[in-house]
C-alpha cells in the first residue's frame, strides 16, 4: 500500500469547496448537476452493453 | 487473475451513487484548481462547449470507464478521477499553447496562472519539478515539527507504508497518523 501525500491534499483541497461557490459557478443546482452527470453515465453504459452485446 | 481483469472487474462493480460522488468531488477540484468558470483560455466554455466543471468529470469517466487509465494501486475513485483530469488539462494546455503560440500576449497569458502551470507540470515531462515544489511547500508547513519532517522526506524517497514503517520503527498505524497530522498541519496552514 502507497502513501499518496500530494493526492490526498489535491482531494482535501476539493473538498474545501463550499457547495455555494461550486453551485454559483456552475450556474446550478448540486442536484442539477448530479442529475446531469447521472443522465450521462447512463447513456454511456447502455452505448457500451449495447455494443458489447453485438 | 491478472491487473487488468482486476480492474475491469473493479470498474463493473462500483455503483453508480459512487461514480457519482467522484465526479461531483473532481468537479470541485476543476472549480479550486481553475479559480472559478475561465471565460476564455483552453478551459473556457467556448473551447470545451461545457463548463469544465462539467466536461472534465465527464472525461474522467469516459478514459476511467474504457479502461485506458491505469488504476495507481492505493487510491480512491475520487483522487483518480483527479489523476484523469490534471493529465487531461496539461495535454489541453500544451496543445492550445502550441496553437497560440504566435497570438499569446500579456493578457491571454495570464489566463492560466503559474499555479495552474505547476499543478499541470507533472504530465508535462517535469514530474519531479511538480513533486519538488508539493514536497517543499509541505515541507515547509511542518518545518517546526522535526519528527514530520523525518517523515515527509521519506515519504518522498519511498511510497511505501511498510518500508516507512521499517525504517522509522514505529507501527503502520503510527505512520498513518503521521501522515494525518502532517495533512491537518497544510490543510490549516492553507486555510490561513
Amino acid at each position: 500500500m502507497e502513501v499518496n501525500l500530494l493526492d490526498k491534499i489535491c482531494v482535501l483541497d476539493a473538498k474545501t469547496v463550499t457547495k455555494k461557490e461550486f453551485e454559483q459557478t456552475l450556474g446550478m443546482s448540486r442536484e442539477e448537476y448530479l442529475k446531469e452527470m447521472r443522465r450521462f453515465v447512463e447513456e454511456q453504459q447502455r452505448v457500451k452493453a449495447a455494443a458489447e452485446s453485438k | 487473475m491478472t491487473n487488468e481483469k482486476h480492474e475491469q472487474m473493479r470498474q463493473n462493480d462500483v455503483p453508480l451513487e459512487k461514480i457519482l460522488d467522484a465526479m461531483e468531488l473532481s468537479g470541485k477540484w476543476v472549480v479550486k484548481r481553475l479559480k472559478g468558470n475561465p471565460t476564455s483560455g483552453p478551459f473556457s466554455e467556448l473551447v470545451l462547449t461545457e463548463k469544465a466543471a462539467v466536461f472534465f468529470p465527464k472525461v474522467a469517466y469516459m478514459k476511467w470507464a474504457s479502461g485506458a487509465w491505469k488504476w495507481k494501486q492505493g487510491l480512491d475513485l475520487p483522487t483518480q478521477f483527479i489523476r484523469i483530469i490534471r493529465s487531461e488539462m496539461s495535454h489541453r494546455l500544451r496543445d492550445w499553447r502550441e496553437r497560440n503560440e504566435s497570438e499569446v500576449t500579456p493578457m491571454n497569458n495570464e489566463l492560466v496562472d503559474r499555479e495552474l502551470e505547476q499543478a499541470l507540470a507533472d504530465e508535462l515531462e517535469m514530474e519531479e519539478e511538480m513533486k519538488d515544489l508539493g514536497y517543499a511547500n509541505i515541507l515547509e508547513y511542518v518545518s517546526a515539527y522535526p519528527n514530520l519532517v523525518v517523515y515527509v522526506n521519506l515519504v518522498r524517497e519511498t511510497n511505501s507504508y511498510r518500508t516507512i514503517s521499517k525504517k522509522l520503527r514505529i507501527k503502520m498505524a503510527e505512520v498513518k497518523k503521521l501522515e494525518a497530522e502532517v495533512i491537518k498541519i497544510v490543510r490549516t496552514n492553507r486555510a490561513k
